[in-house]
């Protein structure tokens, strides 16, 4: 900034200053430790609010008893004694928003971790604890959020405003597959809205984070794109607060009608951060040792994902939470709250990770409940017979060892499950468009590939895609509009997969089992 | 003890003034630690709360110390010089301030200036 530009600003605030005195409110420290501070006085503190020590501490009020208060710290000096002055400063714990957010790293308080400045232009104050929209301002959600993995966008659609919660043990790809949905808005398929990604990142390792960073930089994803971050080296407070930082940040751009997704990575931590807060405040503790109302903060949280009615401006705020689960177990505390209150889940386990089914999703216990009205017509017209087939697969799986004494059709069905098993793996970092997905799901599914080794599929399925978009500008087009695939589409998609199937020498060999 | 009680003790010994070592020793003997601490505390809330600290910079007249004991019928005002305040009048009652000094206003001002650059 110029010297000049500075003058001119520090003399707008001098005249526009507001100097008539204020009534403050203030307490007296009396013990301190383990990021909570008892006060005393704060007779007229409100729950929440944020208040400022003498040594330029702060934090908030979390639990307001007759003679004490107790403050959570969000900024700690290290320098608060016994004795020392804590006031009120009249401001619910907020956030400064705006949109010189996209493109940065910050913590939960707001302020940039990324080594540089961050300077808001007309920023907005947005409270981080704020209630769900009301049933009246919402709509119901129609239109679809592309993660560009095929298992998902056909089998388990995530639609814009709905809560998609992704759930594994650790080293399962969770964490993957947000980042590959973040990717994958740079695309702008379909015509659709772009898309803001927040991504909060609770109690993870610094190096994950600088990794996770780099990679949505190097993807151009830091373009439209918002890093949260309370890392494990942060303290409980900042963890507690991160997710909630991260929505109002996400419920700042949905208010101007735009869509939003974030992640927030992941809850269980977060889970965690609160049990520890709520034990050092020394509220009572529940089943697990977490506080009662552990529910409830996941589906406060959770509640502000929402469509939003035209009246009020159509934007949408996508939440895909994550957790993880302990040996797979998805009936413990923390886990059967977040499926409860979520719209889905997509299970990944490690057993087909280790098989190297990547994405590792266990399409049987993955759902969707938006489900089709998530889907462009021709996805959804696709997805039945997909889902179909891998059900049926799964169950013949078992016989598989038997070989040859199986009958005809079920050797059938083998072959083409383990062809569209291959189809529904994808490498990371590598989302597909709309056009790649319906193409290779057609393409299985309609048998035309059933005469393609299993070892080929992958590499005809890329060739495939590459060849639709560059030699058949037609088909492309109409796929890429998400229209129905009426029985003419359908004719010529088989003729140009045939057609490079005899280009690429394809299918000359039969397979059997 | 109940907390109301200890409340109660609190109230009555700050309106009272003043504890004789009898009334100390019945309390120390009666009270646990947690209750005591507990008896200090209220007490000293039930002090400040009886009285409001003047704190002033420039001219105080028997005038305005009329003024300001009438504004605070219930309360006994002290008045104490305090030149930081470059200039006005600070009052501190209960948990309360309120800042009508010139170094209020300047560190206001100077706050907002660096909050908006």
């Amino acid at each position: 900034m110029k010297p000049e530009e500075i003058i001119q600003r520090i003399e707008k605030q001098l005249y526009s200053a507001d100097i008539s005195p204020e009534l403050q409110n203030f307490g007296i420290v009396e013990t301190v430790g383990d990021e909570i501070v008892k006060a005393s006085g704060l007779s007229n503190v409100g729950y929440y609010e944020e208040v400022a020590f003498e040594d330029g501490s702060s934090g908030f009020a979390l639990n307001i008893d007759e003679d004490s208060v107790s403050i959570v710290l969000l900024k700690d000096s290290g320098h608060i004694v016994r004795g020392m002055k804590v006031k009120t400063t009249g401001n619910i714990l907020s956030v400064k928003v705006s949109d010189s957010l996209i493109g940065r790293v910050v913590d939960a308080a707001g302020d940039p971790i990324d080594g540089f400045d961050l300077k808001h232009v007309n920023p907005a104050s947005y409270p981080v604890e704020k209630i769900a929209p009301g049933i009246i301002e919402r709509s119901s959600v129609d239109r679809p959020l592309k993660t560009g993995i095929k298992a998902i966008d056909s089998m388990t659609p995530i639609g814009r405003g709905q809560r998609e919660l992704i759930i594994g043990d650790r080293g399962t790809g969770k964490t993957a597959i947000a980042i590959d949905t973040i990717i994958n808005q740079k695309k702008l398929d379909m015509g659709l809205k772009r898309v803001i990604c927040i991504y909060c990142s609770i109690g993870q390792k610094k190096s994950n984070l600088a990794a996770i960073t780099a990679r949505l930089k190097e993807e151009g994803a830091m373009d439209y794109s918002v890093v949260v971050a309370a890392t494990a080296s942060d303290p409980a407070s900042m963890q507690y607060i991160a997710p909630l930082t991260a929505c109002a940040i996400g419920e700042y751009f949905m208010d101007r009608g735009e869509d939003v997704l974030v992640v927030y990575d992941d809850l269980t931590k977060h889970a965690w951060a609160y049990r520890q807060i709520s034990l050092l405040i020394k509220r009572p503790a529940g089943r697990e040792a977490y506080p009662g109302d552990i529910f409830y903060l996941h589906s406060r949280l959770l509640e502000r994902a929402s469509r939003m009615s035209d009246k009020r401006g159509g934007g949408t705020l996508t939440a895909l939470p994550v957790i993880e689960t302990q040996g797979n177990d998805m009936s413990a505390y923390i886990p059967t709250n977040v499926i409860s209150i979520t719209d889905g889940q997509i299970y990944l386990e490690a057993d087909l990770f280790n098989s190297g089914i990547r994405p590792a999703i266990n399409v049987g216990l993955s759902v969707s409940r938006v489900g089709g009205a998530a889907q462009t017509k021709s996805m959804k017209q696709l997805s039945g017979p997909v889902r179909l087939e891998l059900s049926q697969f799964r169950e013949l799986q078992s016989f598989a060892q038997f070989g040859s004494d199986l009958d005809e059709d079920t050797l059938k069905r083998l072959e083409r499950g383990k062809r569209i098993t291959e189809i529904l793996k994808q490498p990371q970092y590598k989302p597909c468009d709309e056009i790649s997905e319906v193409v290779s799901i057609f393409a299985v599914t309609s048998g035309l590939f059933d005469d393609i080794a299993v070892e080929q599929i992958t590499q005809a399925e890329t060739r495939l895609a590459e060849f639709i978009k560059k030699n058949c500008a037609d088909t492309a087009k109409k796929l890429s509009s998400g229209a129905k695939i009426d029985d003419a589409l359908k004719e010529e998609m088989k003729k140009n997969i045939l057609e490079f199937k005899k280009i690429n020498n394809y299918g000359s060999e039969l397979t059997t089992a | 003890m109940k907390r109301e009680l200890i409340k109660e003790l609190a109230r009555s010994t700050a309106e009272y003034g003043e504890m004789s070592d009898e009334e100390l020793n019945w309390l120390f003997a009666r009270l646990s630690k947690k209750d005591l601490k507990l008896f200090i505390n209220l007490l000293f809330w039930e002090i400040k709360n009886k009285k409001i600290n003047v704190n002033y910079a420039g001219l105080m007249t028997r005038d305005y110390e009329e003024k300001i004991n009438a504004s605070f019928p219930n309360r006994r005002a002290e008045f104490k010089e305090d030149p930081s305040l470059i200039a006005g009048v600070k009052f501190e009652y209960g948990d309360n301030i309120l800042d009508y000094s010139v170094s209020g206003m300047i560190n206001k001002i100077l706050g907002n200036i660096k909050e908006n650059l």
